[in-house]
């Protein structure tokens, strides 16, 4: 009588256990698709900041192959949901190429002074973002 | 009261009503949304008739999105998506009337 107690008090137990888990995944994983939205255009200004960064000489082939290798793995972690892959990806280089990426549409005048504070908005946003969704994992 | 804390208030009771009517979560109250979407109007008031406004009113929207919690616009986030659509609309018109 009591090993079929403590039988049901386990199974309660693993119960609890796995819908608070899924509690926990399904926090973790509501902010995708605006985390997905916004990367989407981040990428962008990623690749906008290495082909400028290489021809003005401040990354090398190395490292322009490493920055794109890392925004391609966010892209991939991102649309796959898999909080590993996204927390693998160095966010400083990104973040780094991304701004240069803002800097250099405002210095070729695709866009206006007054929109580059939004953008660059949107990539403090993005790593504060990042940031709580990693803390959960 | 001031224009800009009635303009205030009128934004939190919309962004309330429009959480309320969908169900949507968010993680930050509608008060804190209303202060966002007036940053995110006098970022943009910036750039008005600059080049790359459409994509400074998507990048504030994005932000808007992030820092509350919202899932975003995608057919199965038809609660968020309305409240988003909304607060891009709050945005507009908060800096045309800025």
């Amino acid at each position: 009588m009591r090993s079929r107690f403590h039988g049901r008090a386990n199974a309660a137990v693993v119960l609890a256990l796995l819908a608070a888990c899924s509690g926990i995944s399904a926090r973790q994983h509501a902010q995708l698709p605006t985390m997905r939205l916004a990367w989407s255009a981040l990428a962008a200004e990623v690749e906008t900041g290495v082909v400028v960064d290489s021809a003005a000489g401040k990354l090398d082939a190395a490292g322009a192959a490493l920055v794109r290798a890392a925004s391609a793995g966010m892209t991939q972690a991102l649309n796959a949901g898999d909080p590993a892959g996204i927390a693998a990806q160095p966010w400083s280089l990104l973040k780094a190429s991304a701004t240069a990426g803002i800097e250099a549409d405002f210095a070729s005048k695709k866009v206006g002074p007054g929109v580059v504070p939004s953008l660059k908005a949107r990539v403090d946003a993005f790593e504060a973002a990042l940031s709580k969704f990693l803390e959960r994992t | 009261m001031t224009m800009a804390n009635d303009v205030a208030k009128q934004l939190e009771s919309m962004i309330a009503d429009a959480l309320k009517e969908t169900g949507a979560q968010a993680s930050m109250s509608a008060k804190d949304m209303a202060v966002e979407v007036q940053a995110s109007a006098a970022r943009l008031s910036g750039a008005v008739g600059q080049a790359g406004y459409d994509e400074a009113l998507r990048a504030e929207r994005d932000t808007l999105a992030l820092k509350a919690g919202l899932k975003l616009v995608t057919a199965a986030d038809a609660a968020d998506a309305r409240v988003v659509g909304i607060v891009q609309g709050a945005i507009g018109i908060l800096v045309a009337a800025l």
